[in-house]
């Protein structure tokens, strides 16, 4: 398991804990929570992932990006 | 904190109790007998994701444009218009009934009071659509869902089998294109199934007890869930505390909606090439080698249009040519016939440059007034034919009705300079901005853009979505306060506020700066530009250290990359430049009246007075550089053009162009400041201003 900001560009990864609850819900309502498959679609030097689920994009800001922890999928 | 569209709405929402008696019942009736009649009216909200095309729908019903807004957190007005026995309301874009920012907590307020639901569902984006739409369904609201962008949907080789959902959800669902007004006959026909959903029987158990203990409302299922979800508003106005089932029930609602999704979406065949080369688009604006490129061309463009054609030429055009030279002889011609005046007349030629320059000077002197003395007023006309002129009105302030004169069309005149203002500075540079922001939205690039810069502004304690009132305080300082609106925390907008009223100089003003640099030469304009860049991020991080609390990070949803419709584009840059003058005019009058009071009664010499020792000693700028302070109180883009007719050196010129830009904020901005931000905080950036602008400008002065 490992935060969403190590993950690689290009590569599936699993949702397996959000550490705080804002994120959590407002995730919830983008259509991910704790389980949900998505990628990782961009990483800004420094600055937010970007992920994609199905076909929604969401800009996820590096401070909560540390607070999504994900499982990397081959 | 209140702003003023949830005041409105406030306002709006207020005959709740009224609603609740007259309680639409949608399988009683077909056609009211008497549309006129209020009592027989329904309110019909529309409720939908950002970005669903929901405003489409609004303009059918209700036949009026209302702006369709690509940005998550562009739209926090709502409009209201007629269609047949409905009341037709718009609602921001929200992935939620809920009160996580102020669009939120506008839009759950007129949801609430609804008697029937327009959802309006993006078909390519069910999973995330389908979690509010469910959301409704367990307020048991009457509702129908529109199931827009279903040529998307093929486009993108993929198909829904609309039957089974409304199946499953228990409400009409209707394919529509709003863009190509595909399906609005059917919409309309099937308005009036609208009804009660499939809610989950387990959450309709746990909310019954809850219900019986509301006070009135105009749905008490709907209030019983938002107190269920942890709504803290809610909860008070039934004088009931909160209870946080607020992720439970998210967490079973989206494994409702996932449940949905994977029985009606099937993937049909491979997406067409429009979809993928949207795709590709929206990959590049994020990609740092092509990101970066795409970013500097988007706001070289806006410079060059706006800061350039538009704050420079058309601006210079219309101020001289239809305000200096139309508007107010015209005014104070009309006033002049029963004040005594005294009008300079000047000659002006334009020179190789295209700059005009005073050729010739004659005074005409009317002791009683133009009317009194024809001969002499004819004369003055034969001296004026076919030339072109500008004409200086000296008022006699000897009576009180001379003082009331200069105070309504003097030098800062309610009527003269508010008017030219108005309607030759402001209105083409609201026009040009707004225009530039509708494009960028409507292309979908602007939450690109704020993922991009969301590092950049961290570093000052705000997130990407800060971009845009950045940006536009770059157009118009004023503007862009209000837009501080969209941000999350009272704390991002404060510091936003406090950046755009210290730091950053307006088009206007930018204008008469690039002119007063240019005569500096490059090695000044680089010392300029830093000491201001350095300020803007110093001012950001010391008000991020000095507040307490912390900022919320960036969470933005991206849609896709589109062409921008034109027609849109026009319609939403008028809507909103409209609601912009009117917002912005009042308190225009408000300073003009304000400053002229001051100029009437000797304040405004006073002042100057004041201000020279610091102006003469510490600066080291010539004593008539204290008027321009003055006048940049009024606005900014006022004093700097003051120092333009003083001869100072290139350092002097650095000195009085960083004072000036981290001066105070103009009149209409402070006026806007107090509206959004309270008495002490726009009062704390006003005189902090003060300080800031004087202490750095007597550094570099010291420094140079």
């Amino acid at each position: 398991m490992v935060l969403l900001t190590e993950v690689k560009k290009g590569s599936r990864f699993k949702v397996v804990r959000i550490d705080e609850k804002d994120i959590r819900t407002q995730l919830l309502r983008f259509g991910l929570g704790e389980g949900s498959e998505a990628v990782c679609f961009e990483r800004l030097p420094l600055g937010p992932i970007v992920i994609k689920h199905r076909r929604q994009e969401v800009a996820i800001g590096r401070e909560f990006a540390n607070k999504i922890w994900v499982e990397p999928l081959e | 904190m209140i702003t003023l569209s949830t005041f409105l709405i406030m306002e709006k929402s207020a005959p709740e109790a009224l609603v609740e008696a007259e309680k639409f019942e949608p399988s009683s009736s077909a056609e009211p007998l008497s549309p006129a009649l209020s009592s027989t009216r329904t309110k019909l909200v529309l409720v939908g994701n950002p970005n669903v095309g929901k405003s489409g729908f609004f303009n059918h019903f209700s036949g009026l444009y209302v702006d369709v807004s690509n940005f998550p957190g562009t739209t926090v007005e709502i409009a209201h218009g007629h269609y047949k026995h409905y009341d037709v309301y718009d609602t921001p874009g929200i992935y939620g009934v809920s009160s996580f920012n102020d669009e939120e907590r506008v839009a759950r307020d007129t949801i609430l009071s609804a008697d029937v639901v327009l959802n309006v569902v993006d078909a390519t984006n069910l999973e995330r659509d389908l979690f509010l739409t469910l959301q409704l369904i367990d307020m048991r609201f009457c509702m129908i869902v529109a199931l827009n962008m279903m040529d998307a949907l093929h486009a993108a080789g993929l198909e829904i089998d609309t039957q089974e959902l409304e199946r499953i959800l228990g409400v009409p669902v209707v394919e529509v294109v709003a863009i190509k007004k595909q399906g609005f006959d059917e919409l309309e026909s099937r308005l009036r199934e609208a009804r009660p959903g499939h809610s989950d029987p387990a959450l309709q158990a746990e909310l019954q007890p809850l219900i019986s203990m509301l006070k009135p409302t105009a749905n008490p299922t709907a209030d019983a869930l938002m107190i269920l979800e942890g709504d803290e508003v809610i909860a008070e106005r039934h004088s009931l505390a909160p209870i946080d089932k607020r992720e439970e029930i998210y967490v079973a609602r989206r494994n409702r909606v996932n449940e949905i999704v994977a029985k009606v979406y099937r993937q049909k065949s491979a997406a067409r090439f429009g979809t993928q080369l949207s795709e590709k688009l929206g990959r590049w604006t994020l990609h740092p080698v092509t990101g970066i490129p795409i970013l500097l061309f988007a706001l070289w463009l806006i410079y060059q249009v706006v800061g350039v054609l538009v704050a420079q030429r058309v601006v210079g055009h219309l101020e001289v040519e239809y305000g200096n030279r139309l508007w107010e002889p015209a005014v104070k011609h009309l006033f002049a016939r029963i004040t005594p005046v005294s009008i300079e007349v000047e000659v002006l030629e334009k020179d190789d440059d295209g700059e005009y320059q005073t050729v010739e000077r004659r005074t005409f002197d009317f002791p009683n007034g133009t009317h009194a003395d024809p001969a002499l007023l004819e004369a003055m006309k034969q001296f004026m034919a076919e030339k072109t002129v500008m004409q200086n009105f000296t008022f006699s302030q000897e009576t009180l009705w001379g003082k009331l004169v200069v105070i309504l069309a003097g030098e800062f005149g309610a009527i003269t300079m508010t008017v030219t203002y108005l309607l030759f500075l402001l209105l083409p540079l609201i026009v040009g901005f707004y225009l530039f922001l509708a494009l960028l939205e409507d292309c979908g690039y602007l939450p690109r853009l704020a993922t991009m810069v969301d590092r950049l502004l961290n570093t000052m304690g705000l997130n990407g979505r800060a971009v845009i009132p950045i940006i536009l305080g770059f157009g118009c300082v004023t503007m862009a306060t209000i837009t501080t609106r969209l941000l999350n925390t009272s704390r991002e907008k404060t510091i936003a506020a406090s950046i755009l009223n210290f730091a950053i100089p307006c088009s206007a003003q930018l204008a008469v700066i690039t002119a007063l640099l240019t005569k500096a030469g490059g090695e000044y304009t680089l010392i300029f530009f830093v000491i201001i860049l350095a300020n803007l991020i110093g001012i950001g991080t010391v008000i991020d250290k000095i507040l307490p609390g912390k900022s919320s990070a960036l969470l933005i949803d991206l849609p896709p990359m589109r062409l921008p419709r034109l027609d849109n584009v026009a319609k939403k840059t008028w809507i909103k430049t409209l609601s912009f003058m009117k917002e912005a005019s009042p308190w225009f009058f408000v300073g003009a009246l304000l400053i002229s009071t001051m100029q009437v009664t000797g304040l405004l010499d006073v002042w100057i007075r004041l201000f020279e020792p610091i102006t003469t000693n510490w600066l080291g700028l010539p004593a008539d550089a204290a008027r321009s302070f003055v006048m940049g109180m009024v606005r900014r883009d006022f004093g700097a053009a003051g120092l333009y007719e003083l001869a100072l050196s290139p350092k002097q010129i650095v000195v009085s162009l960083t004072v000036i830009t981290l001066f105070v904020p103009c009149i209409a901005s402070l006026m806007v400041l107090l509206k959004e931000r309270g008495l002490r905080e726009a009062m704390t950036i006003w005189f902090g201003s003060w300080i800031l602008a004087f202490s750095i400008g007597g550094v570099v002065a010291a420094v140079l």
